[in-house]
């Protein structure tokens, strides 16, 4: 289980955190609550995957809860694979402007949105992971998109083209 | 930033277009924002160093905590724990079919006293006021079982304990309908730019309910409940599972052992696997392949060719009425001679029905999941256990719909308790002002300007027990009952998916800060973190918390 899903736990705290030694940490803390926890895994429930978002997910917001004052924007870039100064300056700056324009939505909706684009969950993992139901992640994600489509949608498109440019 | 495959991207827009088909007038524009966002995704790399060193600190940790599969495949110093692990299982078959070879005595006519027995009785454990410390919490694990839904713990029993004080405990009957999921607020626009300066016509509407009639009696004092873990005995097995002779290996050489985990499997391909964990007092049964579900797709729509799975989805009409599925799961029950003392009529989890407001989507096709829960609620002194979001809480079986067979018995456990008494809730008020909210792990109204409100009416609350965690100052963390009252959710609301207010009576717990909704700009940690399995937060007077840039 571990190695399977080690590097995907990695990415979803690196994807919203924006900084390698926390990324790490929250890794870790994640790993270890599990594997505190693993008589409480029942596959016939969920999958493993699921499992771990969903303590993952958890574990994120007591990092927001303890670490609010942590300017991690500052180190954004770190989590980039690229050692290139050029590109981590570029990759800061783009993912400030994706930030700003995933700002426009909901916190639920953002949350959703990031789950299903970034992270690759299924609708049936996303409801699992934030307690709805498949029907209800799938509105909140197209809530989402027609969000920043309908009313921010010439400045959202805008700031992520341009993101999407300097990246 | 990262490619997507043309395929992925068509995926997510197909599933827009099901949803609500007046997005594909606008397919161009969202091609573009899905595609953007996709690229967007930052390209990140792990290192390799903190994988293995990550592993490393988790081999250093309790082994009694886990189970061997977590760190499956296991690096060679470890491999030995794994032939030690199927010994074991081996062992106790063969300590229940053939005592004589590890007794050195004849066979003899009676059954062999085997280390594990199951009583079929409740006991509570009365200790002083307090004795379980603080039941705010500071950090919460989260999910149990599965799924990420709270939870863990339920009956069986042990029959080797002993307590000073025990009693046995009378149970009760009937149970309340099913709930569901926390309470969210409800979007009903989302216009708003947050860019500095910029207005903002972006609101939510969030239920309140109100409850107008009056409350039970409050008692200035509570008892809480505490599930004792360690309640499966099988020191006796230690030292017989040391006596094998593994290759060159002594384990007498380790001197007094305890034994943690065992699992047994019955044979071939098919059939059931046993998970027995002493440490946490818990057996799981499962399905040994799922019954044909690939146990990664088993809770999704999997379309024919699509994800390996060539069965047709199956339909609404596939799907048995509740006493049927009931009798599978009570049939299983009762064949293996798990006892149901102690629990109360069984509920099928239902939540998976589309609401009213889904059907009446053009081109609704309803989702139906392979697998259906049955929940047999835990009864302690009379009242019936729910979890946080107010759904039965108890022994749980899972049962193959299309299979018509169990699929997993989880949760099963003795049902040891320890009751402690702590301060009660006395003020109606702030009762009624955290049921209009949606109970505890809501955020108070008003924290947002853009918040707007809606009246749900609440029915006659019911006393109940609400199933929580609690963590230690030690960092451990324990389940305890906690005195709830149960409010059902009477009036429309349809877009809500629960049924019922949970709120708890005990003062500590009702008095933990909440995680905040609202703006971004305003101190929001993470959207719906507000289910059962969530810490509590900080007041709103913090420092802003967006989710992406701190």
């Amino acid at each position: 289980m571990y190695d399977a899903h080690v590097e995907r736990i990695y990415r979803f705290f690196a994807y919203r955190t924006q900084q390698r030694e926390s990324a790490e940490d929250l890794t870790s803390q994640t790993f270890l609550k599990a594997f505190e926890h693993f008589s409480r895994f029942d596959p016939a429930k969920a999958s493993a995957q699921t499992w771990l978002y969903a303590i993952a997910r958890n574990v994120l917001v007591d990092h927001w809860r303890a670490d609010r004052k942590t300017a991690e924007l500052d180190s954004a870039g770190q989590i980039a694979s690229s050692e290139d100064l050029e590109h981590t300056v570029h990759t800061k700056q783009s993912l400030e402007r994706v930030a700003k324009a995933l700002d426009m939505l909901t916190p639920a909706q953002r949350e959703i949105v990031l789950l299903r684009l970034w992270d690759e969950l299924s609708y049936a993992e996303i409801a699992a992971v934030v307690g709805k139901s498949d029907a209800a992640c799938k509105m909140t994600f197209a809530r989402g998109l027609s969000s920043l489509r309908d009313h921010a949608g010439p400045l959202a498109v805008a700031i992520l083209i341009f993101t999407k440019f300097v990246a | 930033m990262t490619n997507q495959t043309p395929e992925r991207i068509r995926a997510i827009l197909e599933d827009l277009y099901a949803l609500d088909p007046t997005l594909r007038a606008h397919a161009a524009d969202l091609e573009k924002l899905v595609v953007t966002l996709l690229q967007s995704k930052p390209d990140v790399k792990i290192d390799a160093t903190f994988v293995s060193s990550l592993r490393q600190s988790l081999l250093k940790q309790e082994p009694k905590k886990s189970w061997f599969a977590f760190l499956l495949p296991m690096t060679s110093s470890q491999k030995i724990l794994f032939p030690v692990a199927a010994v074991a299982m081996a062992v106790l078959v063969l300590i229940i079919a053939k005592p004589e070879l590890f007794s050195g005595k004849t066979p003899i006519a009676a059954p062999p006293q085997t280390a594990l027995q199951v009583a079929s009785h409740i006991t509570i454990e009365r200790q002083a006021p307090n004795a379980f410390g603080s039941l705010s919490n500071g950090s919460a694990v989260g999910l149990g079982g599965g799924g990420g839904v709270a939870a863990t713990a339920a009956p069986m029993a042990a029959q080797s304990r002993t307590f000073a004080q025990t009693e046995n405990v009378a149970t009760g009957d009937a149970v309340a309908s099913a709930p569901t999921a926390a309470p969210a607020p409800k979007m009903m626009s989302a216009s708003r730019l947050v860019a500095p300066g910029q207005p903002s016509d972006y609101f939510y509407e969030r239920s309140k309910y109100v409850y107008i009639g009056t409350l039970p009696d409050l008692d200035a004092q509570v008892s809480v409940y505490r599930r004792q873990k360690n309640t499966i005995d099988a020191s006796s097995l230690a030292g017989v599972l040391q006596s094998l002779n593994i290759g060159s290996m002594d384990l007498k050489s380790f001197g007094k052992m305890d034994v943690q985990q065992l699992a047994l499997s019955q044979p071939g391909d098919d059939g059931y696997q046993v998970f027995i964990d002493m440490n946490e007092g818990m057996v799981n049964i499962n399905e040994k392949n799922y019954g044909g579900i690939k146990p990664y797709i088993s809770s999704m729509p999997c379309r024919p060719g699509y994800c390996g799975d060539t069965r047709p989805p199956l339909t609404e009409k596939d799907v048995p009425a509740n006493d049927v599925i009931v009798g599978i799961a009570t049939d299983f029950l009762s064949k293996h001679g798990i006892s149901l003392d102690g629990y109360g009529a069984p509920v099928v989890d239902d939540r998976w029905k589309p609401l009213p407001m889904m059907r009446a989507q053009r081109d609704f096709q309803a989702y139906v999941p392979e697998i259906l829960t049955v929940i047999y609620p835990q009864k302690i002194d009379g009242m019936t256990v729910y979890d946080q979001s107010g759904f039965p809480f108890g022994l749980s079986v899972s049962v193959n719909i299309r299979e018509k067979r169990v699929s997993s018995v989880w949760n099963f456990s003795p049902l040891r308790y320890q009751a402690s008494a702590y301060a009660g809730v006395t003020d109606p008020k702030q009762i009624l002002d955290i049921a209009a909210r949606g109970g505890t792990y809501s955020a108070p109204f008003g924290q947002d300007p853009n918040e707007r409100t809606k009246d749900v009416a609440l029915g006659t609350p019911e006393r109940v027990l609400m199933q929580a965690y609690h963590t230690r100052e030690d960092g451990m963390g324990e389940e305890i009952l906690v005195p709830a009252l149960r409010f059902p959710i009477t009036g429309e609301n349809q877009e809500q998916y629960h049924d019922a207010i949970m709120v708890p009576l005990a003062k500590d717990v009702l008095d933990q800060p909440v995680i905040m909704y609202g703006k971004a700009e305003s101190g929001v940690a993470m959207p719906g973190a507000v289910n059962g399995s969530s810490p509590a937060v900080e007041p709103p007077s913090v420092a802003p918390v967006p989710m992406m840039v701190k």
